[in-house]
């Protein structure tokens, strides 16, 4: 368990950083495009760029300055955002020195049905926006697909866990 | 549960506090009231080795089988 617990410390760590990259390039995104910031530009044939902080390097290239485009922007940065933060909550459970408590189940739970629920949603939006964009739906889906279903064995084991620990408790 | 657990006579006969018998034996005062009140799914060997040497008693003294 030891391994675990510190191979589990530092995927929360990494997990966290993804999170937080995510979140933060969805800001960046959102304040550029919205406020106008010299950060974005258009360029031709409608594309735009949005430029590292402060710099002219490019940071983010569009193919297209439209609402729709944007808004699957949006929804990729903020989903796959939300993604590495539940897993960081995953593995914060398994570096808890008791293991099966109602919050891992609540953890585990909660990203079972986020990627069960949400990819499937998000996808079905693209759908309907259909930017043209070259993204590979059916992997994407069947990836989340796969990863919820194991989340929710792991939470099932957890739940005979605590039943288990809860009558363990009562050998005295 | 058909098996009462009789540390409280037990501890009336040996003039004992149960916060005294709880600390001896290493066990919070919580768990100690489970056993008590036949709350406990199960008596661990070693538990009750020590509640035998602590109350200078046998096994029998301690549980009783009262068929429901």
């Amino acid at each position: 368990m030891k391994l675990v617990r510190l191979s589990s410390a530092i995927l929360f760590y990494v997990a966290r950083a993804l999170a937080l990259g995510y979140l933060a390039i969805l800001a960046y995104l959102l304040a550029s495009v919205a406020l106008r910031l010299p950060s974005f530009q258009l360029l031709d044939k409608k594309r735009f760029v949005i430029y590292y902080p402060f710099t002219q390097t490019r940071f983010l290239l569009g193919s297209q300055y439209t609402a729709a485009y944007l808004t699957e922007m949006v929804l990729v940065l903020g989903v796959y955002g939300a993604f590495f933060w539940l897993l960081g909550q995953v593995f914060h459970t398994f570096k808890q020195p008791k293991l099966f408590t109602q919050a891992g189940i609540g953890r585990l739970r909660a990203f079972c049905l986020f990627n069960l629920v949400v990819p499937g949603l998000m996808l079905g939006l693209m759908q309907l926006l259909a930017t043209g964009e070259d993204f590979p739906l059916g992997l994407v889906f069947m990836f989340h697909t796969v990863i919820g279903v194991f989340a929710f064995f792991i939470m099932s084991i957890f739940q005979q866990g605590v039943h288990l620990q809860n009558e363990q408790d009562l050998i005295i | 549960m058909p098996i009462v657990v009789n540390v409280d006579v037990m501890l009336a006969k040996r003039k004992m506090q149960s916060k005294e018998l709880a600390e001896r034996l290493g066990i919070t005062p919580a768990n100690l009231s489970i056993l008590k009140t036949g709350k406990a799914k199960g008596v661990r060997f070693d538990t009750l080795e020590a509640l035998c040497k602590i109350l200078d008693c046998q096994p029998g003294d301690l549980l009783e089988y009262v068929p429901e």
